[in-house]
């Protein structure tokens, strides 16, 4: 109704969105190294595996008695004489033979699933605890969804062979030369008459089972673009209003729509096809077995004329076809859990970054004193974001790092916090050397409150706790006093037993930073990093977590990462860091006379790629923006020029040092304003 | 307490008024949606009785020809000659043999034939069902208004669209067409049965309602158990996402331990919760197995003393198998509808509020296309909530004449965001009037309000395709110097430009590529690509690093030109360019005036401005303010 409404945007529809490529399932041959490893997860479970095979086999063989009996009783009714008494015979048999096979196919059942789901447990495990071994930039580099999928749809497609896997192998072979020895013995010339069908239709299948896998892939990709369409624009719904693109987003819906229909039409045909193919094969046998079975009956060669041995051959066939499609089946789903259990190994067999050496010490309770040593760290080892950084942080003390987005003071913290380990230089906590100590005594003694104010499922309560779970409820309740932060829970529908999380209730982000502020302040950290943590806050929620802050900080060693400036009022030090840039250029504008030539070398450097906006930009704000200038100046003056609206005022007023590996700048305290009776040093670092 | 009590959607689904609907009119309304492929269904189901009917037919030859070779034997005894030679033989048993393995050979083909047409039908049948649900679960989602996407998370909807419509489609699909193999499966093979020998005919059928009845308290049992694995799992998804999620507070709070205690915990109780399950199929499959078992040995042995007494024939007790193998085979089926029906009733209700949502905007019956004009807006004594018994916002009344550029200050929660919301009518207010132009929006349609009306969300939204396409998103099909025109009064055309593909470049992850005020200057060249009268900037600044805001401050200066502008920011350096600033706290508008007004006049705004010039930001000598464009 809408798409008809615009008619010209129906003419000149938008393509659809190129697909993002994501891992699909391709195709593959066997791999049997992959396959003794996925087996060798089973190896715990091999008695029970054992035991369940050989239940099995009964199973199957009495199973495979029926046609048989039929065979038997066809002949004795055949025959003159036969009695009531001679049925009941042949019939109790039976029944007996029937009840071993089910009673065999239950503990099958049980054994064999039983040490299947162990397996896949035992898989989930091992995965989980290999999660909590990874380095961050694993997670940095690796979405979520794609983690999620290997703990779920890789370790399920992989169930099928573990839980199934040798049941299917054994019973079906098993069947299948039961059946043909059966079909032997009953008839031999039957036999050869209907053998040569076997590879046939273990042919064809195997021939649709990839052609049909190929295009189930075509299918799932397709289907991708409709899911994926479908979520962005409900995401996006208010875009979607806004721009009023309802009537032409819905055409180009339909357009996916309409591919996904003809591409499952299209399967769907290659399926009907096949499927009737394998079965008019089958059928095929059993017209053979009739056919010829009538002339051999015919020809006398059938001993005593009874059609019974037709009859147990035509029934013989049905067991001997049905396990050779089975196989086909087999195959392709062992194709799929190999690529699941692919993605699986190589996430176990992945090695962090960052990881205890061999002999690392446990850090003793620290002072808090954080050195930077030279450091020069990149999530890309090609592309650094850190270069030759040397400072020093002493115990106790508040530190601010502002600058530009991606100039790295994220970095700087997550390298305090041993998330990653850099390149090459030291980071020396208290003089141990972070490389060389265990990362869990390091944590125990840090804690971060993150922008991303991440809580988990649960109520305030255990969130708060996280760092501390043998924390009392008192102390819990104490430490929120103490913080400030009391109230504001309190203020929550359930107090501190209110749900958060995924299911809980929706807090604000003020009540989840300051939640994340108590959980931090109940760790009693000796290294607080508090990065961006109330960027997202208006002024009001600020106001109130600033008062938590200071007492938060008092006597530990913080790092503060923020944009806005009224956190960083309270800071020591500032260290502030600009974006790696041509590094030449930085350093001719660290001159005697900040001011003038900072601006003149900025238009210099902004060359004919650089626009406008950019030149405009700069001028406003260029002293302080560039960071060509070591100034040592009060909190809030640096805070406003980082703000980009007010000209830098101050003046450098002391010495460098340009070292072999870099600058090491050196603090000089004694700001011009006082303030609380803080001092306030401005230190500034150029991450060239 | 201020600042704290955010401005958050309601969270009932009650106060979208979703349509009720009992079980049976749901079941009713789910059938109903087969309407519309009526000749896909017929077809399914025609070729489903013939499909069925030669399959009883091939079941029964094979019988017969059994019979006749049986019959043969005794007749063409003692001529023994080649395999071809006896295909050619004159004996008439010989030929009955030969005709009936032609007839055999017939109904195959007949048969394969069948099963091509019935899987093709069975495909188009559910592709088309499928197509024209979701497009209209589609079309419903993008037109049903803001308060209900309010109301339900991305995700519940995408399930909505996805999964609970192939629940229902599997249902229909299964419900129609299984239910229907099954009965003529029964109904074929019982009158096959019965043309044999209507004695054993009625033992076969005796035992039916039994198994049936076994089934359905098998479906009925498993069902609370598989839902309790199914908690299980989602348990133990859901503590995976957030150890990946929050890995950061793990490794920060050294928490691995615990968390591997707790994985550990869940993977206990979801192991346990699975081999109950396995307990429970362990012994329905070898029952059912010895159910079919059981039944078909005890037709054999009627069959075998039958066949002693000379009342019956091989091919005959073989038909018996025959049938009784069609029956046996699809009752499991049974237990297929159960549990399909039982997850579709669930589907069907959740797509059912889709579809039938009220729009939480309707359009008027009278509507008309917004007459052209300078973009003036009026609110008068308007009162909106988002749940009708909390306003967010109260009789807001003032006018923003055309080309002004209106600022909206005040703390979180104080519903800036829904009074702009109400200038795009993504809201209807529960009192009072917003007009644009001196036409109330009640009036007009949403089409042509929202060409008009151009919004820069607090929160970018860009979708996963190329920048062209990003930037020409409300007008597709955009000349690309009108499109370089829009970025470049947007100040994006630089980094564009540096972009690896320049404008071609597709976004990928919704932009996670690109820093946040590259995306930000992107949704403002989107908003003025449709050259609005009237613009809206939701707080688009507050997350942004000072160097990015800048720029984008300076982007947003020149799209202001020529259009009526609204701005809610937190820094005044914003706010004091504009021609009219709206103080809001609580709802109401406390103040309004210009910025040398308001701080004549004290109150909050000139406290905000004073708390500001305290903490980071300048107050006087603004030199951004007046630093000349260019």
């Amino acid at each position: 109704m809408a798409a008809a409404t615009k008619p010209a945007a129906d003419a000149r529809l938008p393509r659809p969105a190129p697909l993002e490529r994501d891992e699909e399932q391709r195709y593959r041959e066997l791999d049997f190294a992959l396959l003794r490893r996925l087996l060798g997860a089973l190896r715990p479970y091999a008695a029970q595996y054992r035991l369940a095979v050989a239940a099995g086999l009964v199973h199957v063989l009495c199973d495979l008695s029926g046609p048989k009996f039929i065979e038997h009783l066809l002949r004795y009714c055949g025959s003159p004489g036969a009695g009531v008494q001679g049925v009941a015979v042949i019939i109790a048999l039976w029944v007996c033979a029937a009840a071993l096979s089910v009673a065999m196919l239950r503990w099958c059942i049980l054994l064999m699933t039983r040490a299947g789901e162990s397996v896949q447990f035992d898989l989930r495990r091992r995965m989980f605890a290999h999660l909590q071994v990874l380095s961050m930039s694993y997670f940095d580099k690796t979405k979520l969804g794609r983690i999620i999928s290997r703990m779920t749809s890789d370790i399920n497609a992989m169930r099928e062979v573990n839980v199934w896997g040798l049941w299917q192998m054994v019973s079906n072979v098993m069947i299948m030369s039961v059946a043909a020895a059966m079909l032997l013995w009953t008839s031999p010339r039957l036999f050869l008459a209907v053998a040569w069908l076997g590879p046939v239709l273990f042919v064809v299948n195997i021939v649709y089972l990839k052609r049909a896998g190929r295009m189930h892939q075509v299918v799932r990709e397709e289907f991708t673009r409709v899911s994926s369409n479908l979520a962005e624009n409900i995401s996006g719904m208010r875009v979607v209003t806004a721009f009023d693109r309802q009537g032409t987003n819905l055409a180009v819906f339909n357009q996916l729509q309409a591919a996904n229909t003809r591409n499952n039409v299209a399967v769907a045909r290659v399926n009907g096809v096949y499927q009737p193919l394998l079965q008019v094969l089958g059928y095929l046998g059993r017209v053979i077995i009739l056919g010829y079975g009538a002339y051999l009956i015919a020809a006398g060669e059938v001993s005593g004329g009874s059609v019974g041995p037709v009859v147990a051959a035509y029934l013989y066939w049905d067991w001997f076809m049905g396990p050779i499609l089975n196989l086909g089946n087999f195959y392709n789903q062992l194709l799929q859990a190999l690529a699941g259990a692919e993605r699986v190994f190589s996430l176990l067999d992945m090695r962090p970054d960052v990881a205890d050496v061999a002999g690392a010490r446990a850090l003793p309770v620290i002072a808090g004193h954080v050195r930077f040593e030279d450091v020069t760290f990149g999530y890309d080892p090609a592309r650094p974001v850190l270069r030759n950084v040397s400072f020093d942080a002493p115990a106790g003390k508040t530190f601010a790092l502002v600058g530009a987005t991606g100039s790295g003071k994220t970095t700087i913290t997550a390298l305090v916090a041993r998330f990653y380990q850099p390149q090459s230089g030291r980071v020396l906590v208290d003089g141990y050397d972070l490389r060389e100590v265990t990362g869990e005594s390091l944590h125990r003694q840090t804690a971060v409150v993150s922008q991303q104010n991440f809580l988990f499922t649960g109520t305030v309560l255990d969130n708060v706790r996280y760092g501390r779970p043998d924390a009392t409820d008192d102390a819990v309740r104490a430490a929120a006093l103490a913080l400030g932060t009391h109230d504001t829970i309190m203020a929550l529908p359930d107090g501190y037993a209110t749900l958060v999380g995924e299911r809980g209730a929706n807090l604000s982000l003020g009540q989840r930073q300051l939640i994340c502020f108590t959980r931090a302040f109940l760790a009693d950290p000796r290294l607080l990093i508090l990065d961006e943590a109330t960027s997202a806050v208006d002024t009001a929620t600020e106001q109130l977590v600033q008062r938590s802050l200071d007492g938060l900080l008092a006597g530990r060693t913080t790092f503060v990462v923020a944009h806005r400036l009224s956190t960083i009022q309270n800071a020591d030090e500032i260290l502030r860091s600009t974006r790696a840039r041509s590094s030449s250029a930085a350093r001719t504008r660290r001159s005697s006379r900040p001011a003038a030539s900072t601006r003149s070398s900025t238009r210099r450097s902004a060359g004919k790629g650089e626009g406008r906006a950019r030149r405009a930009r700069r001028r406003r704000s260029a002293p302080a923006r560039e960071g060509g200038v070591d100034a040592v100046e009060d909190a809030p003056q640096l805070a406003r020029a980082a703000q980009g609206v007010e000209p830098h005022p101050a003046v450098p007023r002391f010495t460098r040092e340009r070292g072999a590996r870099g600058l090491v700048p050196r603090c000089h305290p004694g700001g011009r304003k006082r303030r609380a009776g803080l001092q306030r040093v401005a230190l500034a670092v150029e991450l060239a | 307490m201020p600042g704290l009590d955010p401005e958050r959607p309601p969270r009932a689904v009650e106060l979208l008024a979703l349509p009720a609907a009992s079980d049976r009119q749901l079941f009713r309304w789910m059938f109903g949606l087969t309407r519309p492929v009526r000749g896909f269904v017929a077809l399914s189901v025609l070729w489903l009785v013939l499909w069925t009917a030669v399959e009883t037919l091939t079941v029964r030859q094979a019988g017969e020809v059994i019979n006749q070779i049986q019959a043969m034997r005794s007749l063409g005894e003692g001529a023994p000659r080649a395999f071809s030679g006896w295909l050619q033989s004159a004996d008439p048993a010989t030929r009955r043999v030969l005709h009936g393995l032609g007839v055999f050979a017939a109904l195959v083909s007949a048969y394969a034939t069948l099963r091509y047409l019935r899987i093709v039908a069975d495909a188009k049948l559910s592709m088309h069902m499928v197509f024209y649900i979701r497009e209209a679960v589609y079309d419903r989602l993008q037109r049903v208004g803001f308060a209900f996407h309010d109301a339900l998370s991305t995700g519940q909807l995408i399930n909505r669209a996805l999964s609970d419509l192939q629940n229902v489609r599997a249902f229909l699909q299964t419900a129609i067409l299984m239910t229907l193999e099954i009965a003529l499966a029964v109904l074929f093979s019982i009158i096959l049965i019965y043309t044999r020998n209507p004695w054993v005919a009625l033992a076969a059928l005796a035992p039916l309602p039994l198994w049936v009845r076994y089934i359905l308290r098998f479906s009925r049992k498993i069902q609370p158990v598989a839902k309790r694995v199914m908690e299980a799992e989602d348990k133990n998804v859901s503590l995976i996402t957030e150890n990946i999620a929050g890995a950061h507070v793990v490794r920060a709070f050294a928490a691995e331990p615990r968390e591997l205690e707790k994985y550990g915990a869940n993977c206990d109780v979801f192991k346990e919760r699975v081999l109950t399950r396995i307990r429970m199929f362990a012994d329905f499959n070898p029952i059912v197995r010895g159910i079919a078992l059981a039944s078909n040995i005890s037709l054999f042995a009627v069959g075998g003393v039958l066949m002693t007494r000379g009342r019956m024939n091989a091919g005959d007790l073989l038909i018996l198998g025959g049938a009784m193998n069609l029956v046996l085979q699809r009752l499991q089926g049974v237990a297929t509808i159960n549990e399909q029906y039982q997850n579709a009733i669930v589907s069907a209700r959740r797509l059912y509020e889709v579809l039938f949502a009220r729009a939480t905007v309707p359009e008027a019956a009278h509507a008309r296309d917004l007459p052209a004009g300078p973009g003036e807006v009026a609110f008068e004594g308007v009162s909106f909530g988002y749940d009708p018994e909390k306003p967010v916002v109260s009789d807001l009344t003032f006018r923003a004449p055309g080309g002004s550029v209106v600022a909206i200050v005040g703390p979180t929660g104080a519903g800036k965001s829904s009074l702009v919301n109400l200038i795009a009518r993504y809201y209807t207010p529960q009192r009072g009037r917003v007009l644009i132009d001196g036409v109330d929006l009640a009036d007009v349609t949403l089409q042509s309000l929202r060409t008009q009306v151009a919004f820069v969300f607090q929160e970018t939204y860009l979708f996963s395709d190329t920048v062209a396409a990003n930037i020409a998103y409300g007008r597709p099909g955009l000349a690309d110097a009108e499109l370089q025109a829009a970025a470049r009064l947007a100040a994006a055309d630089e980094f564009i430009e540096r972009l690896p593909l320049g404008y071609e470049t597709v976004l990928s992850e919704r932009g996670a590529s690109l820093s946040g005020g590259q995306k930000q200057r992107l949704s403002i060249a989107r908003a003025v690509v449709t050259n609005p009268r009237i613009l809206v900037l939701d707080d688009a600044t507050a997350a942004i690093d000072p160097e990015t805001e800048s720029q984008i401050q300076r982007a947003m200066r020149s799209v202001m030109a020529g259009r009526t502008t609204f701005i809610i920011a937190h820094r005044i350096s914003t706010v004091r360019r504009a021609d009219l600033v709206l103080v809001m706290e609580r709802g109401r508008i406390t103040q309004r005036g210009t910025h040398d007004q308001l701080m004549r006049e004290g109150g909050h705004y000139r406290a905000i401005v004073e708390a500001q010039l305290r903490s980071d930001e300048p107050l006087a000598g603004d030199p951004a303010a007046s630093q000349p464009e260019g």
